[in-house]
């Protein structure tokens, strides 16, 4: 006899009752979460609003991909949708959409239309790892791991080139895939800066000062372009400049007319919400653990960046860390986002397992409570932030969907683990107003996938960056082989 | 034919080894007979004589009775073709030879793994030195003249080393005391060696920005106090000059501000007006040899050697126009930034010669080969050939250039690149590079057709006079 | 009654059986095709004793571990060997399968434990035969000389640390632990489960394998002799010559054709190796060297041999390796991007499908069942070995052959396939069950039994993978 018959029905109906009824209680906390996590608890200033789409008669330029499984990027999906292209950025997505005369249409029947993955961490694409000068003097729009980098979806990157320690530092970019278009290349300089924690107490007294210097100036600033002066133009004016201006390409600052204090320039940009702060929360190794970190136990670092991230008044990017699962809330509470390799196995402390170690199901509890993940792919020999090809597919950054997938192992919603490469990468890398998702007036960065995106199986078809085509896997040698 | 040979025995043992002293051209005259000619600049011609005098080529054809009192030498069916020009490279500069240029820094993978190489700081390359003088870096007397020329190598353009704005090249014969005896032509163009940095970007974007605003300036002075071009050796500008003004012009014009778009100079030489101001005098050769670059007195003899390269030079020169040679060392290993097939429009624009070592390119990642001068060629793009600056630089250039025929490069496209096109881009075609009546006799008898392997280089003349042959 | 399987073929035999292996190969067909037919490899055994008991030199595990009477449901089973089956049921006992079937037709009898997998896949547990992580401490290269007979892993193997909770995590149960590659013959590996209450009880057999590297690693100037090719290689031939000759010398012995021989621990077990009751598993890659491995070891001393990486452009010597009755376990480079073209090559599937020469269709291969699949964990982590094989379909594997690559290929490669590498009974009770296709990464183990015993149970707050 079948144990399974026996089963008196109506138990099977009070189970279904009772699961019916915590699924709401969870949707609703998630929901409670979601909502806190986005709040930030100190308004700071507003960054620019997102661009607008062109206006149609000034576009030179249409593309329109039709006919595919579009997902926009923000959770919308449409089926058999049209993105429309004007020159390069996106116009319109949606159903039905007319297209005008003489626009180049690209049929995506069967397929499936994402945005463009943003790579936060990659090296050797494009660019060298390290460049006296503008990085766009020295790019290489030729690069062959441009090509490489486009067959594993990847449409734009954070180019990183040194740290901040103690204060915030490095060289960052965010580097468009345009392949053959050298101006295209370095889309957005200074976009992130980084540093790490914990800090000793030295540090953090120098921080807090240097943080105070620069609120006073902002202040200062901002009461001055208040109040409007009647300096004439030879005068140096006091009215800080259009937020976006600053430190866009060159790494020294102009100084403006009124010179922010020294060591305070990246704090204002960050402040504002020009650059994102990444704060690396490497512990102190305890054992030899997997994992960039090489500890099991970085809750003080994840504090103190949460510390400075209320210091600052925005939320800071917490870089690989272990155990920001057991601190989602918290995290949440700053407006702060998460990067991490979902593989991690840093084992936990053994004398504290609960609170320690990493933890596969991280993305899901982050994102339950509200924090915006974003997923690297694992470092060390044979992995490693590079298209590379000597290595072992599946540790680089050839799939960078499997990254995604493993954030979905660990419990991670699949509708929304795509954002870990697209838009919640772009918030990541504080681009998210000009690329990851497929909304009018953004970076046209388009892939059209043969499958499932998050499928280890699925090829890209075809790319666009800057709303040219720029890899196509028939042309390319690379996969052309590769059939379903 | 006994009497030929005394004279030849004669002539020979007159004539001093070229290093010697400086050459003298034959006043007898010289007939070269029984040769398959390759003028270069038409058809070849079977079976003719080539009359020379006073170091110059006096007639080609056919049907030629030798005039009385000529040297005789019998081709015996040889071919006999130009000289060779090797338009580009740095014999003779610094210590037995060239001070080694940075190689364009960027590294394919750039850190990948490593620690990242970034970018060396070249040697010079700070500074606009469009002023200085290749030729006044060489030193005559040494091994390597009588070597390439031996190889038949009889013009050599000589660059001055370093990245950025290094200066002028010159033209020189491998023969001579000194530089004086040398030097056919002492500035010829303008080097210009860019490398993907904001610091040479920079430098030589604001090198010509400054002389536009120079020349512009100039002009607006009027067409009496333009200074005469010549070879940039640094006339003085007349607008600094009170002396010379005219009286219709009294006083200085107020200095003018540097504020408004000749931003503090990072490391490039600042525009002549600004500084000094009114009262100086002196001529600033590195700006004057900027402006002949933008009048198109001379010529630019850009180094590029990948589409990279060419698109970063593109932002950097693309407000001005000037004659351009493109100067492609390293072409072929470097790949990974792009070939000049994808960049054919920025070529063609500037209806630039190309000048590219004679070497077959693999894509990267493949074995793939692919022969970018007959691409270049079959583009419609004027290209020349890059020899060796030193050693056996025609023998060497001969086995490749035989690969790229084989290839597919037409083989007339591969002597005259080797001769009349580098003779063109050095602006020095209207004496060398062909065989024509009235050119200098820089001529090559080859047993055979030069680009069969088999055919042996067997006489060399430098302005009518016979090279001691190779002792090996 | 456990039974090796009889196989005892001299290579023309071999090839002439590749040719019409049609016959043979259908007992273990998922779904066969005449493609897959041609594809079958017959992997030489050399004259392997045909029982566990006529082993002179290895070392069996137990056949019964004791283990709770339970009977698994799950809505998929795949017992691999033989169609899936839905809504099936596993009922195991004292660590053997005892019942598999549709749930609907096979009874459950009293005393076996109900557990309801719901709406799992019930897969064997995955054997990977390239491991250098059950000894959990790392350490395992000695380099004293270039040969080291005298080493063995077993002394290793230690039970109940994190790399083995984590592959029972990733779906693995079985692994070959061997030593590294830092020398040309660095000891004999032991063929281990990954969970048990101590060593003993989770040993399938040791030695598992003579671990050799052709080349490559060992290159370091290891030891006395020579660091090159030329060097390593007559070591390898110099030791194994010493081995036959001692194994030689026990033969005659046991034939009362001569002297007992002195007992000589460094030899004793090379002799094991001569007697075919164990492979030589080969660190090797990159055409040249696969083939000197094919030559030497296979050709030259007749040993049961396979390929522990292949990787690189080995892969053209497949049709060699086929008939040379060589197969291959791939890893864990899962691509060799092709210098002459820029393609990325998928290294299973192309020894899968046969080397591409350049010619249109390719040429036979070693085939579906000479194909296995491995992590060389810790390079890639014990855990991830499924992720091997995705990879692996990415780049042009048939699905069923990567399935088949990661449980019986490996088990009869490695002559263990009558106890584990498929859901049959009278095999082990190593079970996995998954919460969908154990390919896709999105996917995860939820259970793990080894030898009948439930040692991993998912936990969704803090799953271990």
């Amino acid at each position: 006899m079948n144990p399974m018959q026996r089963t008196p029905a109506k138990i099977v109906r009070l189970g279904a009752l009772v699961t019916l009824l915590a699924c709401m209680a969870a949707e609703t906390q998630a929901q409670r979460g979601r909502a806190r996590g986005r709040g930030q608890p100190q308004a700071p200033a507003t960054p620019p609003p997102a661009p607008e789409p062109k206006e149609p008669a000034s576009v030179e330029r249409w593309t329109a991909i039709v006919g595919g499984e579009v997902h926009v990027g923000d959770g919308r999906v449409l089926r058999g949708g049209t993105v429309l292209i004007g020159d390069d950025k996106v116009h319109a997505v949606g159903h039905d959409l007319e297209i005008p005369a003489g626009a180049t249409v690209l049929r995506a029947d069967g397929k499936v239309v994402t945005p463009g993955y943003v790579a936060v961490r990659a090296q050797g694409i494009g660019l060298p790892a390290s460049v006296t000068g503008e990085l766009k003097d020295a790019a290489n729009p030729f690069d062959p791991a441009i090509k490489r980098a486009l067959a594993a979806g990847i449409t734009s990157y954070l180019y990183w080139s040194g740290s901040g320690q103690a204060t915030p530092g490095g060289t960052t970019a965010l580097v468009k895939l345009a392949w053959g278009d050298l101006a295209g290349m370095v889309r957005q300089g200074q976009c992130a800066y980084s540093m790490r924690t914990p800090l000793s107490a030295t540090e953090w007294r120098r921080l807090r000062e240097l943080v105070g210097q620069a609120k006073e100036h902002k202040a200062k600033t901002e009461a001055a372009a208040a109040a409007p002066s009647p300096a004439p133009a030879a005068t140096p004016g006091r009215g800080g400049g259009p937020p976006g201006e600053r430190g866009r390409g060159a790494p020294g600052q102009r100084p403006s007319p009124s010179a922010p204090p020294a060591g305070t320039a990246e704090l204002l940009r960050i402040m504002r919400g020009e650059a994102r702060l990444w704060v690396n929360p490497s512990a102190t190794p305890t054992d030899g653990g997997r994992g960039r970190g090489g500890g099991s136990d970085d809750r003080d670092g994840i504090r103190q960046a949460l510390q400075i991230a209320e210091l600052l008044g925005v939320g800071i990017v917490l870089d690989d860390p272990v155990t920001a699962w057991c601190l989602a809330d918290q995290i949440a509470a700053t407006g702060s986002l998460v990067v991490l390799n979902p593989r991690n196995t840093t084992p936990p402390d053994p004398t504290d397992p609960e609170q320690t170690g990493a933890n596969i199901a991280a993305a899901r509890i982050l994102d339950e409570a509200g924090v915006p993940v974003a997923v690297t792919c694992p470092s060390g020999r044979f992995g490693g932030a590079q298209v590379g090809t000597g290595g072992i597919m599946g540790s680089d950054l050839n799939t960078p969907q499997v990254d995604a997938a493993f954030a979905v192992r660990g419990g991670m919603d699949p509708r929304r683990a795509l954002r870990s490469l697209t838009l919640d990468a772009a918030r990541a890398a504080g681009v998210e107003r000009i690329v990851g998702s497929l909304e009018p007036g953004k970076d046209a960065d388009v892939l059209i996938l043969d499958g499932d995106p998050l499928s280890y199986r699925t090829f890209v078809e075809t790319a666009l960056v800057n709303g040219k085509v720029v890899y196509e896997k028939d042309k390319e040698p690379y996969y052309q082989h590769l059939n379903r | 034919m006994m009497r030929s040979l005394c004279v030849a025995a004669a002539l020979a043992a007159l004539s001093v080894p070229s290093s010697a002293q400086a050459p003298a051209t034959s006043a007898r005259g010289l007939a070269i007979r029984n040769a398959r000619v390759l003028p270069i600049s038409g058809p070849p011609i079977e079976r003719a004589t080539v009359l020379v005098r006073n170091g110059k080529i006096e007639r080609v054809s056919s049907d030629i009775a030798v005039p009385p009192g000529y040297e005789v030498v019998d081709a015996a069916g040889g071919t006999l073709m130009p000289g060779a020009v090797l338009a580009y490279g740095h014999t003779g500069l610094g210590a037995g030879g060239a001070r080694e240029e940075r190689p364009n820094q960027f590294t394919r993978g750039g850190g990948r793994g490593r620690r990242g190489r970034g970018a060396p700081s070249p040697q010079g390359g700070a500074e606009n030195e469009s002023g200085e003088l290749a030729l006044d870096r060489l030193y005559a007397r040494q091994e390597v003249f009588q070597e390439l020329l031996r190889d038949g190598v009889t013009t050599i353009g000589v660059a001055p080393t370093g990245t950025g704005l290094p200066g002028q090249g010159g033209v020189v014969r491998p023969a001579g005391d000194d530089v004086a005896a040398m030097t056919v032509v002492r500035s010829a163009f303008l080097a210009i060696a860019p490398v993907n940095d904001t610091r040479t970007k920079t430098l030589i974007q604001r090198a010509l920005d400054d002389g536009k605003r120079n020349l512009d300036r100039r002009r607006r002075r009027g067409p009496e106090q333009r200074s005469e071009g010549g070879r940039a050796e640094g006339t003085p500008p007349a607008e600094q000059k009170p002396a010379e003004k005219p009286a219709e012009n009294p006083g200085e014009k107020p200095p003018e501000k540097p504020a408004e778009n000749a931003p503090e100079a990072r490391g490039g030489d600042a525009a002549q007006g600004p500084r000094g101001g009114q009262q100086q005098q002196e001529p600033d050769p590195a700006a004057e040899a900027i402006m002949q670059l933008l009048e198109g007195k001379t010529r630019a003899f850009v180094q590029i050697d990948s589409a990279a390269q060419m698109l970063h030079w593109d932002e950097v020169s693309k407000n001005h126009s000037f004659p351009t040679v493109f100067v492609a060392r390293r072409h072929a290993s470097q790949g990974s930034q792009g070939f000049f097939d994808v960049v054919l429009d920025h070529i063609k624009r500037r209806k630039a010669i190309v000048l590219l070592t004679p070497e077959l390119s693999t894509i990267p990642n493949t074995e793939y080969q692919v022969n970018m001068p007959a691409r270049l060629h079959a583009a419609g793009i004027e290209i020349g050939f890059l020899l060796a600056d030193r050693g056996r630089a025609l023998s060497a250039a001969r086995t490749q250039l035989m690969e790229l025929v084989r290839a597919g490069l037409p083989a007339d496209v591969a002597l005259r690149g080797i001769t009349l096109t580098p003779a063109r881009a050095l602006g020095i075609d209207g004496t060398i590079g062909s065989i024509e009546p009235g050119k200098t006799a820089n001529l090559l008898l080859w047993s055979g057709d030069p680009l069969d392997p088999l055919a042996k280089l067997q006489r060399v003349w430098l302005e009518g006079n016979e090279v001691e042959a190779d002792p090996r | 009654m456990r039974t090796s399987p009889q196989v005892s073929v001299p290579v023309w035999a071999a090839l002439a059986a590749a040719l019409v292996s049609a016959g043979a190969a259908q007992q273990h067909e998922l779904a066969p095709t005449a493609a897959h037919a041609e594809l079958s490899i017959q992997i030489y055994y050399g004259k392997r004793p045909r029982t566990e008991a006529e082993h002179k030199v290895a070392v069996w595990g137990p056949l019964k571990v004791p283990s709770p009477a339970y009977a698994f449901r799950a809505a998929r089973v795949l017992p691999i060997e033989g169609d899936p089956i839905e809504g099936g049921v596993v009922l195991t006992r004292d660590g053997d399968i005892v019942a598999l079937g549709r749930a609907d037709e096979v009874p459950i009898p009293d005393g076996y434990e109900v557990v309801d997998c719901g709406d799992a896949w019930l897969l064997p547990g995955f054997v990977d035969l390239h491991n250098h992580v059950a000894g959990g401490s790392g350490d395992i290269n000695d380099t004293v000389h270039p040969t080291n007979p005298e080493f063995r892993t077993v002394d290793l193997v230690t039970m109940d640390h994190r790399s083995l909770r984590l592959a029972l995590a990733g779906g693995v149960t079985s692994a070959l632990f061997i030593p590294g590659s830092g020398s040309n013959m660095g000891g004999f590996g032991t063929l281990t489960k990954l969970a048990g209450r101590s060593p003993e009880e989770a040993l399938i057999r040791f030695p598992g394998s003579l671990k050799i590297a052709q080349a490559g690693n060992p290159e370091r100037g290891s030891g006395d002799l020579g660091a090159g090719a030329i060097g390593m290689n007559q070591g390898l031939r110099f030791t194994l010559e010493r081995g036959r000759e001692y194994y030689e010398a026990w033969e005659r012995f046991d034939r009362g054709e001569g002297p007992e021989p002195e007992y000589r621990a460094d030899l004793h077990y090379l002799r094991g190796l001569f007697r075919h009751e164990y492979p030589v598993s080969v660190h090797t890659q990159i055409y040249q060297v696969v083939l000197q491995t094919i030559r030497q070891l296979r050709h030259e001393f007749g040993l049961w041999t396979f390929i522990d990486h292949g990787t690189f452009d080995a892969y053209r010597l497949s049709n060699f390796a086929h008939a040379s009755g060589v197969p291959v376990v791939a890893g864990p480079r899962t691509y060799y991007f092709h210098p002459d073209h820029a393609q990325f090559i998928g290294v299973a599937n192309a020894w899968y499908a046969g080397g591409q020469h350049g010619w249109r269709t390719p040429v036979g291969g070693v085939g579906r069942d000479g194909l296995g699949i491995n992590t060389d964990s810790p390079v890639v982590p014990q855990e991830q070995l499924f992720l091997q094989a995705a990879m692996g379909v990415r780049l042009g594997l048939p699905d069923e052959v990567a399935i088949r690559a990661l449980t019986i290929n490996p088990a009869r490669i490695a002559g263990i396939d009558h106890r584990v590498g498929s859901l049959k009974v009278g095999k082990d009770a190593d079970l996995v069950a998954w919460s969908g296709d154990p390919l896709d990464p999105r996917s995860h183990v939820r259970m793990t039994v080894v030898n009948g015993r439930i040692v991993y149970r998912r936990n969704p707050d803090r799953p271990l993978f």
